[in-house]
Parts: structure tokens; sequence; C-alpha cells
């Protein structure tokens, strides 16, 4: 039997940031990353996102905080977190151990917030980039208001950037009516690559009870149910920004991530699909290693952005 | 916790809502499974990953090469898992959570198992793991609202007649068999008559928990209680199912009903 030839799938997200595969896991999807060892190797990942972090610890919403929806869910959390200073001592060393490529979601609810969390993340080592979260629907202060704001996110993407040498990811809301315009906005300032999309703001009410279903009222959509409009924004930002766009939207098998490939993302985050199966992440990068060995592609590379548009676009 | 592909058995119509289901298991998850853990079982049988989310159930017995649950129809998964047919092959995950804690509450003088409903079912696992493992005296109190919902009574019945330690009383809200009222209200008698003071391990709808709770609290008891919930993932990530507990603060409120439960100490948990 011959040795199966080897296929390169390394991809280059800023310079000091390479992952071995494109496959990541999406912030708040895969906790502090260490859940998921009973399930696959995390080393076997393109990298972990770990659940957004803040200063202090975030107690979230009350419950209920989850409602499942056609071909997907809507969660309103509310960015519960362990705060940076357990992170740092009880998760962060595990992850090391674990020869784990580490992406850490962050957030304030101030733009001192942001720029203090990304000092003191930028003083450890063992943390290989940071994804700043200007887009989760459901908390109150902070969060969204970046992500909606064009100005703003710059404004706060640039305040970071002048904080850290890490390689930076901006995670972009669908929840506005430029996504290209805030990609460019967030890259201008210095972000090394972008991710999106994040969770569709959506509601669901209980007709027994005449109520919301979610304490919150409103919560954020994700699953299968949200991957053509997290195709189609990954698709309209890369006609406008030239740094590494990183697709996230219902993604539960290679075919799906592929498909965020071919249109152009250099990488891709697991999300909902974690829950669903824990192993998900895992089976993906090496059906997207089986896909390109099947087609003769030696690297993932050149099969991203290989989508052909028709003559009229 | 271990994800596995299951063969669907046997299903059986119990009442109109509810039914049993048996699922080939590994026999790893026999030896890893204590009473009160709970599964991940895939619900799209028909279309993939429609309905999206896996559904927790509590386990209701083992068997040699698989386990069986007990299941009422309440919504489109638990709708699907009524119609599926023998030979279907279902992703499973689990055993999940934490179970009863058996060495503690067997150092006890007397065990009270209270069961409201489908909440019979991690109830009778931990009843077939007592009698199996040796066991203090056992009270075995199941209510529902009529006779023609009380689940596993005939089975109950004999193993109560065969089992010199174990006392079954029964309850119903109308009164068509057993106790006319509830649970609670048997209980409440029973920790009043005096004698030793039982450890009480619970699964039903929450008011019956959150009273049994209360009781067990004014008796000065022991209460393991076993709850539901919504959950995405099962194993702690989601964050989904969470519940306010005793001792927390503004920044630390929660427990995870899959992770650090499905069953608590009454004492640990703010229910309400």
């Amino acid at each position: 039997m011959t040795e199966k030839s080897m296929i390169d799938l390394s991809v280059s997200l800023a310079p000091g940031l390479c992952l071995k595969n494109p496959v990541m896991t999406a912030s708040g999807t895969f906790g502090y990353g260490r859940e998921y060892e009973p399930y696959l190797e995390l080393d076997q990942l393109g990298a972990v996102v770990t659940k957004g972090l803040s200063l202090r610890p975030k107690a979230g919403n009350p419950p209920p905080r989850i409602m499942e929806t056609p071909c997907g869910m809507l969660n309103a959390i509310g960015l519960e977190n362990i705060g940076v200073e357990a992170f740092l001592r009880d998760e962060l060393p595990g992850l090391k151990a674990a020869k784990a490529t580490v992406v850490v979601n962050f957030f304030g609810e101030t733009v001192d917030e942001y720029v203090e969390l990304a000092g003191i993340l930028d003083r450890e080592t063992g943390i290989d980039a940071l994804e700043i979260n200007i887009s989760c629907p459901n908390v109150k202060a902070g969060g969204l208001q970046f992500g909606t704001d064009p100005e703003m996110a710059a404004g706060l993407v640039a305040a970071v950037r002048r904080q850290t040498s890490l390689p930076l990811i901006t995670k972009l809301s669908p929840n506005v009516t430029d996504i290209a315009g805030m990609a460019v906005a967030v890259a201008e300032a210095g972000s090394d690559c972008i991710s999106l999309i994040n969770t569709l703001t959506g509601m669901a009410v209980d007709l027994q009870s005449g109520r919301p279903v979610l304490a919150n009222v409103t919560g954020g959509l994700s699953g299968p149910a949200i991957k053509p409009v997290a195709l189609r924004m990954v698709y309209q930002v890369l006609q406008k920004v030239k740094i590494p766009v990183i697709g996230i939207g219902g993604i539960t098998s290679a075919r799906d991530a592929l498909e965020f490939l071919l249109v152009g993302a250099t990488a891709v985050q697991i999300g909902t699909g974690n829950f669903v199966n824990p192993a998900v992440a895992a089976e993906i990068a090496a059906g997207i290693e089986a896909f390109l060995r099947e087609r003769s592609i030696s690297r993932v590379s050149e099969f991203i952005g290989s989508l052909q548009l028709p003559e009229s676009c | 916790m271990i994800l596995f592909h299951s063969t669907v058995l046997q299903r059986e119509t119990i009442t109109p809502d509810t039914f049993s289901i048996r699922l080939s298991c590994p026999k790893e998850f026999l030896q890893r499974f204590n009473p009160g853990q709970f599964v991940m079982v895939d619900v799209a049988v028909s279309s993939h990953l429609d309905p999206l989310l896996k559904r927790p159930f509590s386990v209701c017995r083992l068997r040699d090469d698989s386990f069986e649950l007990l299941v009422k129809a309440v919504g489109r998964g638990t709708g699907i898992l009524q119609q599926v047919a023998a030979g279907t092959v279902l992703s499973v995950h689990g055993p999940l959570g934490n179970g009863f804690p058996l060495a503690t509450i067997t150092g006890k003088p007397k065990i009270m198992l209270v069961a409201g409903g489908i909440g019979i079912a991690p109830i009778f696992s931990l009843l077939n793991g007592l009698l199996a493992s040796g066991h203090p005296p056992l009270e075995l109190i199941v209510g529902a609202r009529t006779a023609a919902e009380l689940l596993c009574t005939d089975e109950l019945r004999k193993r109560a007649d065969q089992e010199k330690g174990l006392q079954l009383s029964i309850a119903t809200d109308d009164g068509s068999v057993g106790h006319h009222g509830l649970v609670t209200e048997l209980v409440s008698w029973q920790l009043k008559s005096g004698g030793e003071k039982p450890v009480i391990c619970a699964c039903g709808p929450l008011p019956m928990l959150i009273a049994l709770g209360k009781l067990a609290a004014e008796a000065s008891c022991s209460c393991y209680l076993s709850l539901e919930s919504r959950m995405a993932c099962g194993f702690g990530v989601c964050l989904g199912c969470v519940t306010r507990k005793k001792t927390g603060d503004d920044r630390h409120p929660w427990v995870k009903i899959c992770q650090d439960g499905p069953v608590f100490d009454a004492e640990t948990l703010r229910l309400l």
C-alpha cells in the first residue's frame, strides 16, 4: 500500500498566526476547550476559540436561555463567563498542555475595559490571537453597540490594536444594513482578520402562556438556518476587504465548511454543531482533507476562493 | 460519557401519551451508568439535523446490552420518538451528569423515593440499583393525575410484594387509585409519624420538588431532587440549563442542571 499523499491544510490568518487546518471553534459553543477533550484532540483543530471573556466574572441572563427553532436555536446566555483571572489561572494552562492553538474571545462594556483586558491577555504566554467580540446581541451595554456603528467599531479596534501585538480578529454582527462597511472600518483600524457572522437577533413566543419563551425576550439565532445568510455576508465582505475572513454560521459538516472556503473564507468556525455532535469539529477537518484528496488538490489554499461567478458579477 | 450509534430495539406504548423505548448501547455505557444520569438522544430520524438538537432523557432501566427510556410525548422531539420504528439507528451521548449519591443514601437508616408522573423514570432506575445492591428500608411513593396515568405500577407492586424492605404508596389527584391527593401529603404524614429520619430522593413536576424541598428542610432530612430542563448540549458548554443556587452571589448565581445535576441536594438550590 502506498502512503497517502500529504494534503497541506494549513492557512495563514495573520503574520504569526498560521493554523494547521482551517477548522476553528466558535466562541460560546466550545467552553474553554477542555470540556471537549473526551471527544477530540484539541491540537487536531485549527484553533480553539474560548468563551467570551470579560475583566470580571459575569452571570449572564436568567433562564429560560435557549429555545430550538426550525433547523436552528435561539440563545440569550448573556455572555456568562468566569472572568479573566479565573481563565488564566484555571483554564489556560490546560489548553497549553493540550497544545491547542488558542484564540481568546473577549469583550467589555467600554473602550477602556476592552483595552485593559487586551493588555492583560497580551502579557500572557500561550495565547495565539485575540478575537474582539463587538457583536453579542444579548447584552444591554457594550457589545452590539460597537458592532453596529462603523466609527465606534473602528475606534475600538484601533484602541485595542495599540494595546497588543497579538494577531487581532474582529467578530462582526450580521444585524447591520451594511456588513461590508463594518468590515472595511475594522480592517482600516488595524484588525488582522474578520470573523463573521455572530447570531442573528430573533424571538420566540409561547402561545400557551402568552409570553416570550426567553427570559431576555429576544435572543440570537444560530444553526443551519442561518448558513445562507452567513455565506452571503462572507461573500459581500470579501468584495471589499483584502484581509483574511473567517466564515461562521450553521456549519455542521465538511461540505458546509468547504462552501465557505469556496466563497473565499480562509478558515471557518464551528458553533452550534458542537452541541449536537461534540466531535464534529475534528470530523470536519478530516472531511475537508478527504474532499481535497479526492479532487487531487494538494493545498487547501488552492481551493479557497475558487468560486466561479457568472460573468455579469 | 460516550458518543455512540444506538439501534432502537423496541418501542412500546404505555399510555396514550407515554411510551418506553429500548436502545442498544456498548458495555462501557452500562458500566459507567449511575441511577439518575441521563442521555442526549438524536431525534432527527427522517430529516438530517431537523430537529437540530438532541433531547435529554433520564434512563429508566438497564438491560444486558441496552437501556430503556420512559418518555412522555410533549412536543416535536418526543412526538418523533413516539413513532420511531424498531431498527432505527440514533446517535446517543451519555451517560451524562451526576446520578443519585448511592453511597450517601444507602448509609441512611431509611430511604424515601418519591415520583410524580413521568418523574418515575430515574426513580425506577434508582430503585433497581438499590434493590440490586442492598439497602435500608425503602418507602416508595408514586403519584399521577389519574390511575390511567400511573406508570410502572404493576411492576412496582410486584417488587413491593417480593421485597420485605420495600413499601409502596400511591396517590392520584382524582382519587381513582390510592390516596386522593398529592404525593407530598403522603410524604408529609410519613415525616410527621416519627421513626427514623429518611433521606428523600425525588423526581417530578417542579412544584412537587419545591414542596418536597421545604418538607425535607422542616424535618431536617436530606433530600435529593432530579431536575429537568431544555438543554442544547447536555455536557456543560451551552449554558442553556442553569438554575439558581442557594449560596450564589451576583457574579456566580447558577448551577448547570446538565453537569452539576441533574440530581441536586435540595439544600443547595433556590428553586423559585
